[in-house]
């Protein structure tokens, strides 16, 4: 019983009646525990990184507050936005604080949510702030879905902003999601080859991400063959990429579904054709 | 001998007694007060037993008031202490029978009997009714229903449950698993209680009986007014034992239920509801407020028990007894007969002698019933080691041929290194635990040398501590030091843990020791340690014996611990080994049988060896009530 | 004398110090015979798999991965099912964890997902490598990830946005059969081919007696079975219905999609596959036995082992064990789910095709933190998923190859996937109470206690009234659900904003594209139905898979003037 373990018992009891917060892993920041979904660690490394002047860590922080569930705090967290807005006005923190901010508005809990036009209006303040940064284009877009998701819509104003918006910005990395947008504005306007057209430009305007260039778009073939195909009636194009999913997704399950569609194409003509030759032999008769 | 108090200045003369508890101490400290210390600590914060540790207050104890599944699992556990306390019944009515035994030879005969279902490891004979009796299509509780015509009866009672088509699924229907939980182990005689109130009931003099006898007692009133009462002291230690143990077991629920509790949860006692939250769910400082909970309603138990048991009785009880007494009083004097006196009934000596017979025919035939029934796990096992599975689906319950020995060589190969680890294991924490407990003993009987009273009541208050209850702090602690996955581990906690009970009997034992053998040692020289060894360890042998047999089973079926802290497959102790073979995908079931009775012969070889012992030291007071 | 006096006094001591000495030797003479001598490196896996088999596959395999590096030696730790997510929790807890992990069973899934952020190593950056034990095979230049039938799809953990994972195998589901009762009891030596060939099989089977004079069951079920013959035989049936109710033309039919179809009249509960689909569950489990909707998995499996039934239905998980059971006894036999012909009385007009299976890996394994040989984990896994390998592995299992281009064990050639066919299109449930009240009377339809028409009766004006609700719900459960989407792509907007190089262009990518799908286009095929129900029933309208007149006039165009 000597010095070593006089220490060590020391050690133990200082251990016990610490703050507890032991063996933490060196890589795990706010964000790692955020990510994780363990807010209360999370907030706690914000904390600590934002005293340092962090503006991502207050960035954090708010999101954090804004976000966990449950738990929230929705006053705290817009305090914090307006404090990065305040803090780092020009930084890419501040956009996303500005969107996060109308966010809030829009995400609120059913029977709590502000009319549609205060939410539209918040958005704006964000386009209007950062036009031709990241936030305040998503901003953009989040103005064109909300008006196209109401029961009661005006499609036509929707469908004349994103042309705007696509003609204006030929570089933005968000135009695939516009002609998105713009193709359902279509199929509710019931202008079928309008529709195609954004479908297939969404498909053209695709971000390839570099260390995953395999990308999943047998959702968007799908779409653009039955339209093509029941809607506007270009068959050879419905062929095209029914035929390319079969090639390309062998193995969704939608592949028997695929071939069933071109054997019904296949058959539509051959009736069409047996109908056309009939009227002929009719006519000559 | 009463120990003779010594002042602070005196201790320089005796300072060296204060070595013999040391050890003790440390092990206790460290492997049980300081995991229940952490514990108290970590259960107001959010742990998940790495790096996640933050203050929150009361938080998991107002969620643990909240959570109906915790209350459920306290539920659950009430039902289960009631009904094991019902389960005391055979073992005491086994006792009287085997007491009443006219011929010597009989008794010892039972006795000897009886020794082996009781010191078949519980685990076994929990993996045994589980793969064998509860099975529903073919299992043997459905088929004795089924045979003896009470499906149809229970049918009736519950005809969505049991009727003659159909096959309970007694571990698999939330309906049934809490029956189950009370049915395993019948006839419920697997336990000491049958040898300890045996020990008691011989201790009644045999006057006693003859004065009875004299005066025509039947069979009913010597029971009632003589044994009865003279080892209701046992009765009411054994209640207060099994409805504690009850609360803080997990160990059978989890060998028959599983981790999840059966479906839906529905038999998760608080224990297991405990071990769920920490090591499945990892939130470890919720289970270290589960802990707290479970040891404070234990110890209130315990105490609120023990008054009921021991306290004088309320003054309205006094009052309406001595109105009775003093009725019967007066009754007595008007006819001029002792009041207990009842004349013996006008039977005819024929029948008196058949009657006689008869009761005593029917006493023999309830031993070999219970015996029968008791010996049936240990039966299939048996019948069951030597066949094939083609053979066991053919005819489960009886003997066929060919015999087939090489599943015990197959058994053998499978359960031989943990069957070692087990022996190293236990006869290294045996012997630990009684070198280390009867020095403390001795300190604590010897002489009444300052601070002792403290460290007592400090190991006192560890009988009514729940090991269980620490296991998530034992575990966060057994990682710091390094010793997970060593059978280290298990030796030091199991020496741990077996300290307080063998101190606590030792302690008597060295306190019956004549004062005048220390004080003639003492006039010749000797030191403490000499008085130790010449005085003490020569008388020691029977008591080293009982709790050493003891302590040796405790730490060989010991599987909660090794469950939790082993990885190793080189390392596993035999009951886990044993756990985890019962949760093969494909059962051979003449190896595994065989596997079970390979890991309960080392117990039945050291219990019949020492039975003897054992029993000397029951009868002997060893265990005072 | 005195020699005889003290061995009676020190007997029971020298005997217990000669077993305590035993122990110590076997201990350590035990723990030298589980690893050669020449290993320099020792690797533990950890796994659940008890099925026959698995345990002799990592054997062989640890002993051909010898051949390649001598100094290597693999130890299994082979855990029951039932303590396995305790193991697991409280060996990477404590440190002591396997060097390699199987991972997926035990624990809440929030719970896991601490374990693959704190306890296990990402592999993102070698799955988008080739894996160099397919050298000199086509998957030579492939990388890792695209070497597998899916792609290592249950590999990606979502939320850490890594691949974490190595999976080994892939598992189907299929009828065994017992050859030997079923040419004893029918004659046949061949399974039944189609449907109605199963049920006069089985029609035959019930009639027969065993030496006890209980009839034998043609098909042993349990609760956990009943859900295989729906999904395999029963639920291909209504996929017609995609046609007319796949609104937002994605191919498939989501619950609420049904509703909205229901709700405006395009279609009901009289769709003729939909009432063939219980049809075909009634005929089934009327070959079922007694009381199967209370029993559990083993006690079906038990019935088939002791050759009480004929057929059972089970997936390759269970094959080597069922293989096993009846190893000397009686050959089991592997079959297809039977279809009904196109000349069916019942079911030939209407059942368009196979059941489509999709290809999914399983058997993943992770390699934890605290190994002292990452590099070596890493290896051990690529050997074990490299094209011979992981055929070898499975072979030897008797399980599917996860990997492209490897051949089935014999037995299990009929369980090679079908990968063009139909699939289910009757998402009938919406939220709790409608989800209550189907399963109820479903149950009461399995023990045939009502009939179809009986269950239609019952639970349609209930569906389409508390639908309603359960609808509106939904929509308020998906604006809920906004804030776990919002929560997931704060972080990864944080990754993709603190990211330098390519890795940050890739994140960009991804956020963007996640953004879209669950933000800002996540509302409007909810928005489309809800106007659907708003202008209320048009039962004649036009379903999303006819063409529209405009099309066709089109179409008709473009024939008559092409040649």
């Amino acid at each position: 019983m000597g010095s070593m373990q006089v220490r060590w018992w020391f050690a133990s009891v200082l251990i016990m009646f610490s703050d507890g917060v032991a063996a933490t892993p060196p890589s795990m920041s706010g964000w790692d525990y955020y990510r994780l979904g363990d807010f209360s660690m999370a907030a706690r490394m914000f904390e600590r990184e934002a005293a340092r002047g962090d503006a991502g860590a207050l960035y954090g922080l708010a999101a954090t507050w804004h976000w966990r569930r449950p738990g929230e705090d929705l006053e705290k967290a817009r305090q914090l936005y307006e404090q990065v807005l305040a803090q780092a006005p020009e930084s890419d923190w501040a956009a996303w604080s500005a969107l996060a901010l109308a966010r809030m508005k829009a995400t609120m809990p059913p029977g709590k949510e502000p009319p549609v036009t205060e939410i539209l209006a918040a958005y704006q303040r964000v386009v209007d702030r950062y036009p031709w940064h990241n936030a305040g284009e998503e901003a953009f877009l989040f103005i064109q879905a909300t008006r196209l998701s109401q029961v009661e819509t005006d499609a036509a104003a929707v469908v004349q902003e994103l042309e705007r918006f696509l003609k204006e910005r030929p570089q933005s990395k968000y135009r695939s999601t516009a002609f998105g947008l713009l193709a359902y504005a279509n199929e509710i306007l019931g202008r079928p080859e309008q529709q195609l057209a954004a479908l297939l430009a969404q498909l053209e305007a695709l971000e390839t991400d570099p260390l995953n260039p395999t990308r999943d778009v047998s959702g968007l073939y799908w779409q653009i063959a039955a339209v093509a195909c029941f809607e506007v009636g270009d068959l050879r194009l419905a062929r095209e990429i029914y035929q390319k999913f079969i090639h390309e997704y062998p193995t969704d399950s939608r592949v028997f579904f695929a071939k069933q569609q071109l054997k019904r194409i296949d058959e539509l003509e051959a009736r069409l054709r047996r109908e056309r030759l009939t009227a002929q032999r009719s006519t000559q008769e | 001998m009463t120990a003779r108090e010594i002042h602070w200045r005196q201790v320089k003369h005796h300072w060296e007694i204060y070595l013999f508890v040391v050890p003790t101490l440390v092990l206790i400290g460290l492997f049980v007060y300081y995991p229940a210390a952490s514990g108290v600590f970590h259960s107001f914060f959010r742990w998940n037993g790495a790096d996640i540790s933050e203050f929150v207050g009361l938080d998991n104890y107002r969620h643990l008031v909240r959570s109906t599944e915790f209350w459920r699992s306290f539920k659950v556990a009430f039902i289960l202490g009631l009904w094991n306390v019902v389960k005391m019944i055979p073992a005491l009515l086994v006792a009287v029978c085997i007491h009443r035994c006219r011929s010597p030879r009989m008794q010892f005969f039972y006795r000897t009997m009886f020794v082996v279902p009781m010191v078949i490891p519980g685990l076994i004979v929990v993996l045994i009714w589980r793969s064998f009796f509860f099975e529903a299509t073919s299992g043997y509780l459905n088929q004795f229903l089924h045979a003896t015509g009470l499906m149809n009866v229970l049918g009736w009672w519950k005809p969505e449950l049991f009727g003659p088509e159909k096959n309970p699924a007694w571990l698999g229907d939330p309906r049934l698993i809490l029956v189950a939980c009370i049915v395993w182990g019948f006839p419920w005689v697997g336990s000491f209680a049958v040898l300890t109130h045996l020990a008691k009931l011989q201790g009644i003099s045999r006057d006693v009986y003859e004065a009875a006898e004299i005066d025509g007692v039947n069979w009913w009133t010597k029971f009632t007014k003589i044994e009865l009462p003279l080892i209701m002291g046992s009765i009411y230690l054994l209640l207060v034992f099994v409805i504690i143990d009850t609360l803080k077991d997990a160990g059978m629920i989890l060998a028959l239920a599983g981790m999840q509790g059966g479906p839906g949860g529905v038999v998760t006692v608080p224990a297991l509801f405990m071990i769920r939250k920490a090591f499945i769910e990892q939130e470890m400082g919720y289970a270290c407020a589960v802990g707290i909970i479970l040891t404070t309603i234990v110890i209130t138990l315990q105490k609120t028990l023990t008054w009921l048991m021991t306290a004088e009785k309320p003054w309205w009880v006094r009052w309406r007894q001595q109105r009775l007494h003093a009725r019967a009083l007066r009754a007595a004097r008007a006819t001029n007969r002792p009041q207990s006196y009842r004349p013996p009934r006008t039977i005819h000596p024929k029948w008196r002698r058949w009657g006689g017979w008869f009761l005593r025919g029917l006493k023999h035939a309830f031993i070999w019933a219970v015996l029968a029934f008791a010996f049936l796990p240990l039966y299939l096992m048996i019948i069951v080691s030597f066949k094939t599975n083609q053979q066991f689906y053919a005819a489960p319950a009886t003997i066929t041929f060919p015999l087939h020995p090489e599943n015990w060589s197959e058994a053998w190969r499978l359960v031989t290194p943990t069957v070692a680890n087990s022996i190293f294991i236990s006869v290294s924490a045996t012997v630990l635990t009684l070198c280390f407990a009867l020095g403390a003993a001795y300190f604590f009987a010897r002489l009444r040398m300052p601070l002792s009273r403290f460290f007592w009541n400090a190991i006192l208050i560890l009988m009514m501590m729940p090991m269980i209850a620490n296991l998530v702090p034992l575990f966060r602690l057994l990682g710091d030091l390094n010793l997970l996955n060593t059978l280290t581990a298990l030796i030091l906690v199991g020496a741990a843990s077996g300290q307080v009970v063998a101190i606590f009997v030792l302690r008597n034992f060295v306190s019956d020791i004549p004062g005048d053998l220390y004080e003639a040692a003492e006039i010749d020289g000797a030191n403490h340690f000499q008085q130790l060894r010449h005085v003490v360890l020569p008388l020691s042998g029977p008591i080293l014996g009982t709790v050493g047999v003891m302590q040796f089973i405790h730490a060989w079926n010991e599987f909660v611990l090794p469950l939790i802290v082993m990885r190793d497959h080189a390392r596993l102790p035999v009951m886990v080994q044993l756990l985890r073979m019962a949760g093969e995908y494909i059962k051979f079931w003449g190896p595994l049988m065989a596997g079970y009775a390979l890991a309960a012969i080392p117990i039945i070889v050291l219990f019949i060896f020492s039975m003897k012992l054992f029993v000397r030291g029951l009868t002997e007071g060893a265990v005072k009530g | 004398m005195k020699v005889v006096e003290v061995i009676r006094k020190y007997f029971a001591v020298g005997v217990v110090m000669l077993v305590y000495a035993w122990a110590a030797v076997a201990i350590v003479t035990y723990r030298r015979e589980e690893l050669p001598a020449e290993a320099k490196i020792v690797l533990r896996l950890g796994h659940w798999q008890l099925e026959p088999g698995v345990r002799q596959a990592f054997t062989r395999m640890a002993a051909e991965y010898r051949k390649i590096r001598p100094e290597v030696a693999i130890i299994q730790d082979a855990i029951p099912e039932s303590v396995y997510g305790q193991w697991m929790t409280t060996q990477l807890m404590g440190g002591t964890a396997p060097d390699i992990i199987e991972v997926g069973l035990g624990v809440p899934y929030n719970v896991l997902l601490g374990f693959h952020a704190r306890y296990f190593l990402p592999l993102t950056t070698y799955v988008n490598q080739p894996n160099p034990y397919n050298a000199g095979t086509p998957l030579a230049d492939t990388i890792w990830r695209l070497t597998y039938k899916d792609g290592m799809r249950n590999s990606y953990i979502e939320e850490l946005q890594e691949y974490m994972l190595v999976p080994l195998a892939q598992f189907g589901i299929r009828i065994f059969y017992n050859r030997d009762l079923l040419r004893r009891l029918t004659g046949r030596t061949e399974p039944p081919q189609n449907y109605r060939e199963f049920l006069a099989v089985c029609e035959q089977i019930k009639r027969q007696r065993d030496e006890q004079g209980r009839p034998y069951l043609p098909i042993a079920a349990s609760q956990y079975h009943v859900t295989m013959w729906e999904d395999f035989m029963a639920n291909p049936l209504t996929f017609a219905a995609v046609r007319f109710v796949d609104f937002d033309r994605d191919g498939a039919v989501g619950n609420v999609e049904l509703f909205a179809g229901m709700k405006t009249g395009r279609i009901d509960f009289d769709f003729p596959p939909f009432a063939a689909r219980f049809e075909m569950i009634r005929q089934l489990t009327s070959h079922f036995q007694e009381g199967f909707t209370g029993l559990g998995r083993d006690e079906a499996v038990f019935l088939f082992a002791q050759q009480r039934a004929v057929f059972i239905t089970t997936g390759t998980w269970d094959a080597s064990s069922l293989v096993e059971q009846a190893r000397g006894v009686f050959e089991v036999g592997v079959m297809n789910f039977p279809l009904p012909t196109s000349d069916d009385p019942d079911f030939g007009a209407i059942l368009e095709g196979p059941r489509y299976e999709r290809p999914s890996a399983t058997f993943t394994f992770a390699i934890t933190r605290t190994t002292k040989h990452p590099d070596v984990a890493l290896d051990f896994l690529r050997f074990l998923s490299s094209q011979r390998g992981n055929e070898q592995l499975n072979h030897i299992i008797g399980w599917i190859p996860a990997i492209k281009n490897t051949t089935l064990p014999p037995m299990l050639e009929a369980f090679a996937p079908n990968l063009q066919g139909v699939y289910p299109a009757m998402p009938i449930t919406l939220g709790g109470e409608t989800i209550i009240r189907w399963q109820q009377l479903t149950s009461l339809f399995h023990v045939h206690q009502i009939t179809y028409p009986e269950l239609v009766a019952r639970f349609r004006p209930f569906y389409l009234e508390q639908g309603v609700r359960e609808f509106a719900e939904i929509v308020r459960n998906r604006q809920r659900g906004v804030a776990r989407d919002e929560q997931f792509l704060a972080g990864l907007r944080a990754r993709w904003l603190r990211a330098e190089g390519v890795e940050a262009e890739s994140l960009g990518v991804r956020y963007r594209q996640l953004t879209a799908g669950r933000l800002i286009l996540r509302d409007l095929g909810m928005a489309r139905l809800q106007r659907m129900l708003a202008q209320g029933p048009s039962p004649q309208s036009r379903a999303p898979y006819e063409w529209s007149e405009a099309a066709l006039a089109k179409i008709r165009s473009h024939v008559e003037t092409t040649p």
